[in-house]
């Protein structure tokens, strides 16, 4: 089903997970926490990727079963044509507005800090040129890059360590503060930034190996990036006292805003640059993802020809997208559609697909 | 062409070959008498060796009177056909024809002229140590400094014909027990598919049969030096060499064989990886500063530290042009300087030089249309970009500044952040010959990165690169075995 040239190894499926993992949330993410859990925000982002592990673990029972499938060719075995190509389209859409809200998230972030008066769908235009450029490649050539770019992470990881110069622990107690209904929840809140792994679903089939192999891959992947955002959020929580964090929206460029070499006095201008690269990534990921399926639906399975309109539907989603108002709604909405379609639809199908005995085909 | 037998009558003959070459002034004839036969011998005066054809043809034929005259004649390369047709083109390629009267069969026998310049050092790829000879524009003198110094059985010569009228000679070298079959099969099939009349340079060779012709990289190199071309073929890599010229084409290649350079290898490790970083800082210094400088007075000069931002602006506030007008200012008198200096002759040169450089630079800031900093960024990126040892890369580097420089004029540090993106996606999307173009780094292979951006000592390098898919991988096991000598012994 898949040719030979288009395969990826299981460490570049890993790879693929993270890069479609890591967003534009990284930057307000412990601001949100804080406002929640308090002190322990970074447990509820411990707690939330281990939540993730598990969906994890039932996308990858549900693809396993159909090894040489993506979602949109699955979806018609198990619940039927009609229902599954609806379904199909459903996906495509969740996809795409995802890739809308990431970009017009983006947009307002970049507008805020560094360009100020750069017009927005300019920004949009040059972001989404470059993606489309990754995008209309194969899974392979993807999968290179997004290996390359995970430097980017340690990287940003290496600047955040700086802002340990002013650290403060006593800030984060008493750890257990917001009490741990609060932790819960706040980890529901931290589902979110990390919502990626549905990648899984359209390129599984695509990773080389076993089954259990692959499951490894996906699962480190999202581990690396569950340490990733814990590290930013627990040194966010003792740079900022608890007092200053609800005013601080996005943290860790404040924190790196107030802390300068000899030379380089604003060392968060070069996180925003490395952050923009993950982004661009990101978004490359689910515009892969959308497009695959109108390339599974309108052009025999090349997705080449989909990404310019997928594109140009993300576009305009993001464009939409600039009153406060209208990005509440598109969170919520996104939320919703997070639980449907990245944990309630596989485990319902799942559970389905089990007791009808569904398989290859 | 159709096929045309040779006729009895000499005189017939004769006048075929003269319509056929249109009675071109330099066909010259000998008339011969051998076995009591009345012969003629053709040939191309500008292209035969009228002294060969005297020793080798005539004198023997003279002597003897009688006999075989394929057992008389003692040249090497003899050939016996029947086809009149075929004639012109071997008088054109140096031979003599010789035919008889009464026999319907023409003798061909080489004797071309060999005027070919003495073997010297190549000009633009000088090395401080290793060897000093170069490839010159003699293909056979080419391919025996290659097989000299891989006295190998293994190593297979394959010629070939490019260009439909003018036919230029190539050979393709590879290790048999090294390469990728695949490879030699895809490059025999594109090398036999090129159609065109002439193919003038390995230039249009390069052109004709690389992948993607519309990227900016150069996907192929060019050597003149041949241990350059040995320490590819033995990476398991084909190497073509064209008659005419002196430059061997290399591929497949990645990125990072365009800043390797003979003397990596030449001089001790820690001082080769040194340069060979030097070599790709230099690569992003080039491509990076202008664009950096650009974002940072234009939009974030405050990441400067206080003092040097007045000294900067200070000198930035007297220029009446944005800096990105001021920076593509400067860089096109620099390529115009640049284009000058090659096609001058070199007492002139320096004439450019002090024009250029003293005259240009300095008033050019006196007058206050560009400002000093800007005179140290662009001259950085040009000293820069001059130090890949390979002038493909090199142009490559300073070209693709330019779009970066207009994207951090309209976006700042995030514009350059984006160029960056769009040609890392680039070059992790090229492919030649089946190789990723930017291996051991797209795809990542960590083992290979030990002569990437360093090189390690020699004797941990004992495995060849991955990227050409060699048959075999290992190279050697151990090659300092008398570590493992006992010293205890006696």
């Amino acid at each position: 089903m898949i040719p030979e040239k288009n395969r990826i190894t299981q460490g570049q499926l890993m790879f693929f997970v993270m890069q479609s993992q890591v967003g534009v949330g990284i930057l307000s993410l412990p601001h949100k926490m804080q406002a929640i859990s308090k002190g322990a925000g970074w447990i509820s982002t411990l707690i939330a990727g281990l939540a993730v592990q598990v969906v994890i673990l039932i996308l990858w029972a549900l693809c396993r079963r159909f090894p040489s499938d993506t979602i949109f060719s699955f979806l018609p075995k198990i619940t039927g044509n009609l229902l599954g190509n609806l379904l199909g389209f459903a996906y495509i859409g969740y996809f795409l507005f995802f890739t809308g809200t990431l970009l017009s998230k983006f947009a307002d972030i970049t507008g805020k800090w560094v360009l100020l008066t750069t017009p927005r769908w300019a920004l949009l235009i040059l972001t989404l040129l470059t993606c489309i450029y990754l995008a209309k490649e194969n899974v392979r050539v993807m999968a290179r890059m997004f290996v390359i770019s995970s430097l980017t992470i340690i990287v940003m990881v290496i600047l955040s360590l700086f802002g340990y110069t002013n650290a403060n622990f006593s800030y984060m107690f008493p750890i257990l503060e917001a009490g741990w209904w609060k932790i819960i929840k706040g980890a529901n809140e931290a589902l979110f930034p990390l919502v990626g792994y549905e990648v899984l679903l359209v390129i599984y089939s695509f990773g080389e190996g076993k089954e259990g192999g692959k499951l490894k891959a996906a699962s480190l992947g999202n581990m690396v990036i569950t340490l990733f955002y814990a590290f930013e959020v627990f040194t966010c929580l003792v740079i900022f006292s608890p007092g200053v964090m609800p005013f601080v929206s996005e943290p860790p460029l404040y924190m790196l805003k107030g802390f300068s070499f000899q030379i380089i006095q604003r060392i968060d201008l070069i996180f925003f640059s490395l952050w923009i690269f993950i982004v661009g990534t990101a978004t490359s990921s689910w515009l892969y993802m959308s497009s695959a399926g109108f390339g599974h639906f309108f052009h025999r399975g090349d997705h080449k020809k989909a990404v310019l309109y997928a594109a140009l539907i993300v576009f305009i989603l993001a464009m939409i997208a600039q009153d406060p108002a209208i990005t509440d709604l598109y969170d919520r909405i996104l939320k919703t559609a997070h639980y449907t379609f990245a944990i309630g639809l596989p485990l319902i199908l799942l559970i389905f697909s089990y007791f009808s005995g569904t398989r290859r085909a | 062409m159709m096929e045309i037998s040779v006729s009895l009558s000499l005189q017939k003959n004769k006048e075929h070959i003269q319509n056929q070459l249109f009675h071109s002034s330099d066909l010259k004839w000998r008339s011969i008498r051998f076995n009591q036969l009345e012969g003629l011998i053709f040939f191309l005066e500008s292209l035969s060796d009228q002294q060969r054809i005297q020793k080798e043809i005539i004198q023997p034929l003279e002597e003897t009177k009688v006999g075989t005259v394929d057992e008389i004649i003692v040249s090497v390369g003899i050939e016996r056909i029947s086809d009149l047709s075929r004639l012109p083109q071997a008088l054109v390629q140096g031979n003599c024809v010789l035919l008889f009267e009464g026999i319907e069969e023409a003798l061909i026998v080489g004797v071309a002229a060999d005027y070919k310049r003495s073997i010297s050092e190549p000009v633009n790829e000088g090395v401080v140590r290793g060897a000093h000879d170069g490839f010159i524009e003699h293909l056979i003198t080419n391919l025996y400094l290659i097989r000299k110094r891989i006295e190998d059985p293994d190593l297979v010569v394959r010629y070939y014909e490019a260009g439909e009228a003018a036919k230029t000679k190539l050979a393709l070298l590879y290790m048999h027990d090294l390469v990728n079959p695949d490879l030699v099969k895809e490059v025999d099939r594109r090398l036999g598919s090129i159609a065109m009349d002439t193919t003038i340079s390995p230039g249009f060779i390069a052109e004709l049969i690389e992948d993607n012709p519309f990227s900016l990289f150069p996907q192929i190199l060019f050597t003149e030096r041949p241990d350059r071309a040995v320490a590819h073929l033995m990476e398991g890599r084909v190497v073509l060499v064209t008659d005419g010229d002196p430059n061997a084409l290399i591929l497949p290649v990645t990125f990072f064989a365009f800043f390797q350079s003979p003397d990596d290898y030449h001089s001790r490790w820690i001082a080769g990886s040194f340069t060979r970083m030097i070599r790709l800082m230099s690569f992003i210094t080039a491509t990076l500063v202008p664009a950096l400088y650009i974002a940072i007075v234009g939009f974030h000069p405050e990441i400067l530290p206080s003092n040097l931002i007045f000294t900067v602006k200070s000198s930035i506030d007297r220029v009446p042009f944005p800096p990105i007008v001021e920076a593509l200012l400067m860089q096109i008198i620099l390529e115009v300087l640049r284009e000058a200096g090659i096609r001058l002759p070199s007492r002139v040169g320096q004439t450019i030089g002090i024009v250029g450089g003293l005259v240009i630079g300095d008033a050019v800031v006196r007058a206050g249309f560009v400002s000093y900093p800007m005179v140290i960024v662009v001259a950085l990126t040009a000293i820069s970009s001059f130090v890949a040892p390979s002038n493909e890369i090199s142009t490559a580097t300073r070209i693709l500044g330019f779009p970066l420089m207009i994207l951090s004029a309209l976006f700042g540090l995030i514009g350059i952040t984006y160029g960056l993106l769009f040609i890392l996606i680039h070059l992790c999307k090229l492919e030649t010959f089946g190789t990723a173009y930017f291996a051991p780094v797209m795809p990542l292979r960590i083992k290979d990165l030990k002569d990437t951006f360093v090189r390690f000592p020699i004797w941990r390098l004992n495995q060849r690169p991955h990227d050409p898919h060699p048959k075999r991988l290992n190279q050697e096991k151990y090659s300092r075995g008398w570590e493992n000598d006992d010293p205890g012994k006696e």
